[in-house]
């Protein structure tokens, strides 16, 4: 069978010394960050995404991916000993895996969220595998209009489906559309908001916008609330979980899977909203809810299941459609635009060994957390004693030789500070800095199918609704819409 | 009766989102424009430009109605002293060399906490210029001037 085939030369790709050693690199890199607060996924792959650039693209794409799915891993870990999530998406897991902890139980919750993750995401590494390519190979029949019309689909449903307000959301992505704007336009040669300055020629580099906005705002922004101590951690007893806690786990875990396999998909989703949903899935099905908040396993078990799930199905739209799902594969479709792969449909079929590579690697890198979380809980939890007044020089300095080492430009670093402020801004007025940076990948392609669908119609607006593919899609995009704009009805805060 | 500004983060966003509006229509529109058949390089952004002018009045008329608890405080003394570590890597790096450049940098960035500790920041400074000369100019052998 094909798909045999290809596995075999993914697990050839991923197996290689050098990749072997980028995966575990990534998912230690992913680990670490994910225990530490303040340091999310994010900043971690904005910070990391300039030094990435020397490697082969598979390479980094495969460093890249283990930081971010590692990062969901173990902020399950902190969430569970410390009460303190590591990452947004873990936020759930403190609701009953610190109770769990404290008492005297943290050994089972975690080896539950380890099996849960390890379980989920096998899953979906499997659920990419098959459905990858065959979407990929009817994207392929996709023409301008109706790829005009998906980026609009998912444009809207990131504003939608996001956090925040949908008003903001909006502005934001429109933000991010007309950054992508500046530069030399394509087709006529002519500057764009370059304000005469020789730096902007060729546009805004994408890691100047993640680094400032991911990076410097969230520094700021952690040191403007200041950190609340964290608790005492839990002790440690024994890691092995009773035959009662595997039987109350089993069915959350494959319920979250399925459920963070589904909305991973979704643009504007992703883990944090999968947990959330998982979660209080297992509330409303559990027969005593007053055992959840007190240490229930199955809001363990669930939430876990379907964080991990999602951050791997999360991939399938980026890899197949050139469509990210979330900031964090924006920064990824990034990272690939710079290795000079173009994503989209026909990546699987041009970059065979970078799609199934990367694929198999997620399923060594799962692997890997499996092994490096559970027995090294304790290293994990000595590193958390790191005061956070030491870790700020650090992450703005690396940054700052990040972004400086893309161009040798003093000036890209001069306009990641600005960034910096401006997205530490947004923060205070409560806009999502995520429909930004996705507007901002967007936005190019966007306006070059736009133009190119237009030109072929004659300038014929009518030519996104007679075609089937652009019409279903543009009727998605209406209803996304209508819906926002009733749940945004007087008496709401939309 | 005096309309109350009941929502100030809606109401600034949506003057931020309407003010960029604006200059992006104003901007683009001196490039050329076209029509739908033959778009122009302003085209695009010309859309985008009224766009964003309508949602930032959306927005600011709905900070007047809607009431949102809470909000967050302005943290000057962050903002001020990162932004001034990054501007200051900026316009060092390419003067005086890497490994000052980092110390001064760093040792900036330590003093965007509520307390800091001189020894401390120093040390931090120091081990932090010692790394970054190690790790990207040693290691990496990226294009930069020591010193």
């Amino acid at each position: 069978m094909d798909l045999f085939a290809h596995l075999a030369t993914g697990f050839g790709v991923a197996l290689t010394p050098d990749n072997f050693l980028y995966c575990l690199l990534g998912a230690t890199f992913g680990t670490l960050v994910g225990v530490l607060p303040g340091i999310g996924p994010l900043t971690t792959i904005a910070m990391l995404l300039p030094l990435t650039f020397k490697m082969t693209p598979v390479a980094s794409l495969i460093m890249l991916s283990g930081i971010y799915y590692g990062a969901h891993h173990a902020g399950s870990t902190t969430a569970i000993m410390l009460n303190t999530p590591g990452d947004p998406s873990s936020i759930v897991i403190c609701l009953d895996g610190h109770p769990m902890a404290r008492q005297g139980r943290a050994g089972p919750a975690l080896c539950i969220s380890a099996i849960g993750s390890f379980f989920a995401g096998s899953f979906g590494v499997l659920l990419m595998a098959l459905f990858s390519p065959p979407l990929a190979s009817v994207a392929l029949r996709f023409a301008a209009p109706e790829y005009t019309s998906l980026v609009l689909v998912a444009l809207i449903a990131t504003v939608v489906l996001a956090r925040g307000r949908f008003l903001l959301n909006i502005g934001m992505s429109l933000l991010g559309l007309l950054l992508g704007t500046v530069g030399t336009d394509i087709e006529s040669g002519t500057m764009r908001f370059t304000f005469g300055s020789p730096n902007l020629a060729d546009g805004i580099n994408f890691i100047i916008i993640a680094v400032g906005v991911f990076a410097f705002a969230e520094l700021i922004a952690n040191l403007g609330r200041g950190r609340a101590a964290a608790a005492p951690p839990a002790p440690l007893r024994s890691l092995l979980p009773r035959w009662s806690d595997l039987a109350a786990s089993w069915k959350p875990i494959l319920r979250g899977t399925a459920l963070g396999s589904a909305l991973g998909l979704l643009p504007g989703t992703g883990p944090m909203v999968s947990s959330f949903a998982a979660y209080s899935l297992e509330r409303q099905l559990a027969t005593d809810r007053s055992r959840f908040g007190n240490g229930a396993i199955e809001g363990v078990a669930g939430p876990e299941a379907a964080n991990n799930a999602a951050a791997i199905t999360h991939f399938i739209p980026m890899l197949t459609l050139g469509i990210p799902a979330g900031a964090a594969m924006a920064l990824m479709l990034g990272a690939m635009l710079v290795q000079g792969i173009a994503p989209g449909p026909g990546m699987i079929s041009e970059h065979p060994d970078v799609f199934w590579g990367l694929l198999a690697s997620m399923w060594l890198g799962n692997l890997m957390l499996l092994v490096l979380n559970l027995p090294l809980v304790g290293v994990w939890i000595k590193l958390l004693s790191l005061p956070y007044r030491i870790l700020v020089p650090a992450i703005l300095i690396f940054c700052c030789i990040g972004v400086y080492s893309v161009n040798n430009a003093a000036f890209d670093v001069m306009l990641a500070a600005g960034f910096g402020v401006l997205g530490y801004a947004f923060s205070v007025l409560r806009c999502q800095p995520m429909p930004l940076i996705v507007g901002f990948i967007l936005g190019p392609v966007l306006e070059q199918n736009m133009r190119r669908a237009l030109l072929l119609s004659r300038g014929d607006l009518t030519v996104f609704v007679t075609r089937p593919i652009s019409l279903t899609l543009l009727v998605m995009a209406v209803c996304l819409l209508g819906w926002a704009a009733y749940s945004m009805r007087p008496g709401r805060d939309g | 009766m005096k309309p109350v500004i009941r929502d100030s983060g809606g109401f600034v966003a949506g003057l931020l989102f309407l003010s960029v509006g604006v200059g992006a229509i104003g901007i683009a529109s001196g490039y050329r424009v076209g029509s739908a058949l033959h778009m122009g390089p302003g085209y695009f952004p010309v859309v985008l430009g009224v766009l964003l002018v309508l949602v930032g009045a959306a927005s600011v008329v709905r900070a007047l109605s809607v009431t949102v608890m809470g909000g967050e405080r302005v943290a000057w003394r962050p903002v001020l002293v990162i932004g001034a570590a990054v501007a200051v890597f900026a316009l060092a790096i390419d003067r005086i060399g890497l490994v000052p450049t980092v110390f001064i940098s760093a040792l900036l960035a330590c003093m965007a906490g509520r307390k800091p500790r001189v020894v401390e920041s120093c040390v931090t400074a120091a081990v932090l210029s010692v790394m970054a000369a190690g790790i990207f100019y040693y290691g990496l052998k990226l294009p930069f001037s020591l010193f």
